[in-house]
């Protein structure tokens, strides 16, 4: 050390307070953008309330916060005219998760079968983007027609916002596997099924993992995603 | 010193080339339906354990080469052969080094490495065992575990290098391996690569667009001419006493003398070719 130990303590010092004054910044931030988000959640739902009070926007027609906010916790206190609140949640979430896992196996068997097969994707690709291009909303009415009100026709309706993100990624995966890369291995002695096993899956599982999850969380937001420009991330090659 | 003591002469007929190359063509069929022919009529013979580098300007089809050893793909005409036997599909002699990743990005480095033991059968423990050892060699002992992400390029490169060589393999490709390298870390991997090659009697066919990279390491220099429809122009013997240090070497007068020579050969290549992507 060339430095002279007669300035380490003043060092140490500077060194906290810099990091003190760093963390009061960093706390500001936090501060400001709290106190934005609040006043604009304040500004919309206010004015809302206000113009729905001074008879601005039909009640009947708009409902305000604070009356929206009160049917809520009736239904949790009492329950709704079809019963308590949480057999509700239970179908929902048993039609969520049905659509989620039958989506995702159909997508990628669906894309695994495309990606490796040539003649498959050029014969059946076109008819699949076709499907892709139709918007999912006016299929409710025809699976309703097809299924009945139950649950199926809306399990249907959730396997087409899930399949086509999953099966895309997964055709693209498959794709994109870095040519190299399988050709290493078909030098190291890999058969077919080892391809599959220890680069072709793996490699595509990269790109049908990150996609699967925002699907299934929010399937009203699939349908915009749901093209294949969708990508999870860029290629490296 | 003239051109013709370089110049190098297959061995004897007694002595089988490792890799030999005969009258190959590779044609592709363009976008338009024209046909483009890269490679017209080589011939090239890589002895055993012999160290071959192959120099040429961009695009002249120095990939396309290896991929013919590789097996990769057919040659359009001629014929590939590998210890006097013709080659088909892929060549299970051979390993490549690409300048790209070998290493699997979802594979551990012991995964990785002992990824060729594996897949032909070995039990896990003892191909583990296997891997350790040559993970210790070339000097990642420690990243066992970790994947390559969490690796330096050229730690990445090593990994590449041990997966490779774990299977005793007897021709080992390399296709402008070290060319995305900073020059230490380079000169690092030259000079090991060198080392662990004089340990197991492998034949090399190293690709570069470098020159002085060729010649630092091999026993023997191609030089490709430029494409379309390129063949091989020059075929010089490089007697630089071994063992090398590559980082030194450049400063041999014997080095610089050979580098002139063969320069002279590829200066032309790379004229015409570069006159070929101007008109384009
Ligand atoms: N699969 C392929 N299909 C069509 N053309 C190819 C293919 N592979 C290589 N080529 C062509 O062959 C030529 C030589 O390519 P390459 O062997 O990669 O050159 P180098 O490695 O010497 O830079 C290039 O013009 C390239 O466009
Ligand atoms: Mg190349």
């Amino acid at each position: 050390m060339s430095m002279p130990l007669t300035t380490d303590s003043n060092l140490h010092s500077e060194v906290l307070e810099r990091k003190q004054e760093m963390r009061r910044r960093a706390m500001r931030i936090r501060a400001r953008n709290l106190t934005l988000q609040a006043l604009v959640f304040v500004l919309i739902f206010g004015s809302w309330q206000l113009m729905a009070d001074y008879g601005i926007i039909d009640k009947f027609f708009f409902s305000t916060p604070i009356d929206i906010i009160k049917h809520i916790y009736e239904w949790f206190t009492e329950g709704t005219s079809q019963g308590p609140l949480y057999t509700h949640f239970i179908v929902t979430f048993e039609e969520t998760f049905l659509s989620f896992i039958i989506g995702v196996i159909l997508g990628v068997i669906g894309g695994f079968a495309l990606g490796r097969n040539e003649i498959l994707s050029v014969v059946l690709g076109p008819y699949i983007q076709m499907l892709n291009a139709l918007p999912r909303v006016v299929l409710a009415p025809i699976f309703i027609l097809w299924l009945g009100l139950g649950m199926p026709s809306k399990v249907a309706l959730g396997v087409t916002l899930t399949f086509f993100v999953v099966f895309f990624n997964a055709f693209q995966g498959v794709r994109e596997v870095d040519r190299n890369l399988i050709n290493n291995a078909r030098l190291l002695g890999a058969s077919k099924s080892q391809l599959a096993r220890h680069v072709i899956i793996p490699s595509a599982l990269t790109w049908i993992c990150p996609a699967s999850i925002p699907a299934s969380a929010s399937p009203s937001s699939a349908p915009s995603s749901a093209s294949s420009s969708a990508r999870p991330k860029v290629s490296a090659s | 010193m003239s051109k013709q003591s370089l110049e190098w002469e297959a061995p004897g007929a007694a002595v089988q080339p490792m890799i030999e190359l005969k009258g190959v063509t590779k044609e592709f069929v363009k976008p338009s339906g024209e046909l483009h022919t890269v490679l017209h009529g080589i011939n090239l013979q890589v002895g055993k354990g012999e160290f071959c580098s192959i120099v040429g300007p961009t695009g002249c089809g120095k990939s396309t080469t290896l991929s013919l050893i590789a097996g990769f793909e057919p040659a359009t005409k001629g014929e590939v052969r590998i210890q006097g036997e013709p080659l088909s599909g892929i060549n299970s002699q051979a390993v490549c080094m690409f300048q790209t990743e070998n290493a699997f990005p979802w594979k551990t480095v012991i995964d990785n490495v002992s990824l060729g033991l594996r897949l032909k059968g070995v039990k896990k423990s003892e191909a583990y065992d296997e891997a350790r050892g040559w993970i210790q060699r070339v000097g990642l002992k420690g990243f066992e575990n970790h994947y390559p992400h969490q690796l330096s390029g050229g730690m990445r490169k090593r990994v590449g290098l041990a997966q490779c060589l774990i299977v005793q393999p007897k021709i080992l490709l390399m296709d402008e391996s070290f060319s995305a390298l900073d020059v230490h870390t380079r000169h690092l991997m030259e000079n090991e690569l060198l080392k662990i090659w004089s340990e197991t009697g492998a034949s090399v066919v190293f690709i570069t667009h470098d020159l002085e990279e060729a010649i630092a390491l091999s026993d023997r220099v191609v030089v490709l001419s430029a494409g379309p429809g390129s063949s091989v122009k020059g075929n010089y013997r490089i007697e630089l006493e071994r063992p090398r240090n590559v980082a030194e070497i450049r400063f041999d007068p014997a080095f610089m003398r050979i580098h002139e020579q063969i320069w002279n050969d590829l200066r032309d290549e790379v004229m015409i070719s570069y006159v070929h992507a101007a008109n384009h």
